[in-house]
C-alpha cells in the first residue's frame, strides 16, 4: 500500500505528477479520517513556514550552536556576494569565523594512538584534514551530532562535520536526526546516510563494504557522476560492496563480524572483558538464536527512549546480588531519556536440568552512562520487551531471567551473581546457564 | 462604534477566521501568488455577502464554505484538461479544518517548541525549503545531494515533528 503520509509530503514539496495528485485526492475524499490526516499535514507545513519566516522558533535551553545561517543572510545573497568579490569564498567563510568550532572531538579512546604515535586525549579537537589512527579504537563525535567509531589502523580525512573520507580502515557510524545526510566517501563509494547506524570497511585496494545495521543509506559508486547515477538504497540488514575494478555496486552477505570491535564504542560501552561479545544489530536480531557457551553476548536494544509511564525493574542499588527478590519491585519513572541493553548467556545446545558441568562465564562491562535499573526476572523482562526491546527482536517468552538459587543448591554451586559497582556504571557477571537462557536487561540514563 | 456595527463585527470575525481560511486555501493552491489572489477573492465575497451570514453559525465555517467554492474554481481552471475530481476532497478537507480550528494555535505553539529541537542538517534543509522557499531540486544542488534524497530527509524531519506535536497535544488531552 502506498505510504500516504509520504505522498502528502511529496505533494507539499510540489513533487507529484497529475496522476498522483488524482490518487491523493481520491483518497482524501474517501474518508473523513483521511481528510483529517491531510489537513493536519498541510497545517504543520504552513505552521512551519510561518514560524521559520517569522523567526519564532524557540531555541533549546542548551542550544548555543545553532548552525542555521541567520535568515537575513541567505545563501543566495552569499552566493551573489561570492561572485562579486573575487576572493568571495574566503570573505564569506571569514564572516562566520567568530563562532567557528572544530568539526569533531575525540569522545572516547580505547588504547588508541594517532599517526604521530601520540595517544589520543579525550576532548581533543579534530580540525579539517587528515586523521590517522595507528592502533586502538576511538570514537569521534561531530558537531553535527554524528558519532563515528574508528578501529586502527585507519586513515581518514575530515572534510567537515557532515562529511568524511575513509581511505582505509573500519568505521561504524550512528547518525541521529540532526545529522541526517552525513556523507562517508571512500575511493570506490559515496555513502549518504538517511538516518541510520551502519558500518563501512575499506581495504588496501579501496574495496568498500557497507553494512546497514539500522535505517537506510544511499550508496553511489564514485565512477558515476551525481547527475546520471542511480544510487542504490541499502536498508537495514543489507550489505553492499563497491570496488575500483567495477562501476557496479554488488549485494553481499550481511556480515557484522568485522564491526564487532567498533560497534560497542558507538553503543556506549566503554569497556568489556574478553568474555563478552558485542553483537551488532540487524534484522535477524533474535536473542535466542545466538548461542555461545563461552561468552556473554551484549545487544544494544534501544536508545533515546522516553517512557510515558513508570515501569518496574529488579535492581537499582549498587551491591552484589545472588538472589532476585521477585517481590521487590523498583520503579523507573516516566520521562527522562533512557537506553537499554540485553546481556545474554545462552549455551550451545540444551542442557539437562541439574547438569553439573554447566558453562560458567565471568565477565564485566562498563557503560558510558549511569545504570538506573537492571531487569533480571522473566516477568519484568517480558513486561518491558515492548518498551525497551529491539524493534525487530524476537523475544521468546520462556524462562529467561537470572535464576534464583534453590534451597538444595550448595553455597558455592556457581549460581548467578551480579555485581553493580558503586558508580553504577560497571556490571560484573558470574553466570552459569542452566536449562533456561540467562538474560539481563540493563537500563541506562542517556542524559547522565 | 459599537460591537453591533456590521463593519466592525465583520472585521473582528474575519480577523479571527482569516488564518484558518488562508491555511485551507494554501492546502490546495500551492503557488503562493495564486493563494493570495484566492484569499482576496474570498475576502471580497465575505464583504459583499456578510449580511447573509447567520450569527448562530460559526463564522469560520461560513468563511470556509466561501473559500471552498473559490478554491474549487481555481483548481478546475488549473487542471481543466485533467480528469481529477476535487470537489469531494475539498469538501472533506474544509470540514477537517473546521474541526481542527479550535486546536490550531496550540498545534502551532507546540510546533515552535518542537522545531527548536531540530538542528544540524535537518534544520538547514527546513530553512532552505521554508525560509528560502527553495524547491527540492534547488536544495539538492545546494547540498550536493539528489532531489529524491532531499525529499526523503524532509519527510523524515516532518515525521519527527508530527510525532513531537502529537505527543504534546496528547499531553494536553487533544489529539
Amino acid at each position: 500500500m502506498t505510504d500516504m503520509t509520504r505522498l502528502i509530503d511529496r505533494y507539499l514539496d510540489n513533487d507529484l505528477g497529475d496522476d498522483e495528485v488524482a490518487v491523493l485526492f481520491e483518497w482524501v475524499a474517501a474518508d473523513a479520517a483521511n481528510a483529517d490526516l491531510f489537513a493536519r499535514q498541510t497545517l504543520l507545513d504552513q505552521h512551519t513556514r510561518e514560524l521559520l519566516e517569522d523567526d519564532l522558533i524557540r531555541p533549546r535551553l542548551d542550544d548555543n550552536s545553532d548552525r542555521v545561517r541567520p535568515r537575513r543572510i541567505s545563501w543566495r545573497a552569499l552566493t551573489v556576494l561570492a561572485l562579486i568579490v573575487v576572493v568571495g569564498k574566503l570573505v564569506v567563510s571569514s564572516l562566520f569565523d567568530s563562532d567557528r568550532q572544530a568539526p569533531a572531538i575525540i569522545a572516547q579512546s580505547v588504547g588508541a594512538y594517532g599517526g604521530d604515535g601520540e595517544a589520543f586525549r579525550l576532548g581533543e579537537e579534530l580540525e579539517q584534514g587528515s586523521f590517522e589512527v595507528s592502533r586502538g579504537l576511538v570514537r569521534v563525535d561531530f558537531s553535527s551530532g554524528a558519532q563515528v567509531a574508528v578501529e586502527g589502523p585507519a586513515s581518514l580525512e575530515i572534510r567537515d562535520d557532515m562529511h568524511i573520507v575513509v581511505k582505509r580502515g573500519v568505521v561504524t557510524a550512528v547518525i541521529p536526526e540532526p545529522a541526517i545526510g552525513f556523507v562517508i566517501e571512500t575511493s570506490a563509494a559515496r555513502v549518504v546516510d538517511l538516518g541510520t547506524a551502519f558500518g563501512v570497511s575499506v581495504d588496501a585496494t579501496g574495496q568498500t563494504d557497507v553494512c546497514v545495521f539500522d535505517g537506510e543509506v544511499e550508496v553511489n559508486h564514485q565512477e558515476m557522476k551525481l547527475a546520471d547515477s542511480s544510487p542504490r538504497r541499502v536498508t537495514q540488514g543489507q550489505a553492499v560492496r563497491a570496488t575500483l575494478a567495477s562501476s557496479k555496486i554488488d549485494a553481499v552477505a550481511f556480515e557484522t563480524a568485522r564491526f564487532e570491535n567498533t560497534w560497542p564504542i558507538n553503543s556506549g560501552v566503554l569497556q568489556a572483558t574478553g568474555l563478552m561479545k558485542f553483537v551488532a544489530p540487524g534484522p535477524e536480531f533474535v536473542p535466542g538464536r545466538y548461542e555461545d557457551s563461552e561468552r556473554i553476548l551484549v545487544f544494544l536494544e534501544r536508545s533515546g527512549v522516553v517512557p510515558t509511564a513508570d515501569f518496574a525493574v529488579d535492581l537499582v542499588d549498587p551491591g552484589q546480588y545472588q538472589r532476585i527478590h521477585r517481590s521487590k519491585q523498583h520503579p523507573v519513572h516516566a520521562g527522562g531519556r533512557i537506553r537499554s541493553y540485553l546481556l545474554q548467556l545462552d549455551p550451545v545446545g540444551q542442557l539437562e536440568r541439574g547438569a553439573t558441568d554447566k558453562p560458567r562465564v565471568i565477565s564485566q562491562v562498563t557503560f558510558d552512562r549511569t545504570i538506573i535499573g537492571l531487569i533480571a526476572s522473566s516477568k519484568n523482562l517480558d513486561a518491558t520487551d515492548e518498551l525497551l526491546g529491539h524493534p525487530h527482536g524476537d523475544y521468546v517468552k520462556t524462562r529467561r531471567g537470572i535464576e534464583p538459587p534453590r534451597p538444595s543448591d550448595p553455597p558455592d554451586s556457581g549460581r548467578d551473581v551480579v555485581v553493580l559497582s558503586a558508580d553504577r556504571r560497571t556490571l560484573s557477571l558470574d553466570l552459569s546457564a542452566g536449562s533456561a537462557v540467562d538474560q539481563i536487561r540493563v537500563v541506562v540514563d542517556e542524559l547522565n | 462604534m459599537s460591537n453591533s456595527d456590521p463593519v466592525q463585527r465583520m472585521t473582528i470575525e474575519w480577523t479571527r477566521a482569516q488564518p484558518s481560511v488562508a491555511r485551507f486555501v494554501c492546502s490546495f493552491l500551492r503557488d503562493r501568488g495564486e493563494a493570495d489572489d484566492a484569499l482576496q477573492e474570498v475576502a471580497l465575497v465575505i464583504v459583499e455577502r456578510f449580511e447573509d451570514w447567520d450569527p448562530e453559525r460559526p463564522f469560520v465555517a461560513w468563511a470556509l464554505g466561501i473559500a471552498r467554492r473559490v478554491v474549487l474554481t481555481h483548481l478546475r481552471t488549473k487542471y481543466r484538461d485533467r480528469q481529477i475530481q476535487f470537489s469531494e476532497a475539498v469538501d472533506q478537507v474544509a470540514e477537517s479544518f473546521e474541526r481542527l480550528e479550535p486546536q490550531t494555535e496550540l498545534m502551532k505553539d507546540s510546533l515552535a517548541d518542537c522545531l527548536g529541537q531540530v538542528r544540524g542538517r535537518s534544520r538547514q534543509i527546513l530553512s532552505l525549503r521554508y525560509t528560502e522557499d527553495l524547491e527540492l531540486k534547488q536544495i539538492a544542488e545546494h547540498l550536493a545531494m539528489t532531489a529524491s534524497n532531499v525529499g526523503v530527509l524532509l519527510h523524515r524531519v516532518r515525521a519527527t515533528l508530527r510525532k513531537c506535536v502529537d505527543g504534546r497535544l496528547k499531553a494536553e488531552g487533544l489529539s
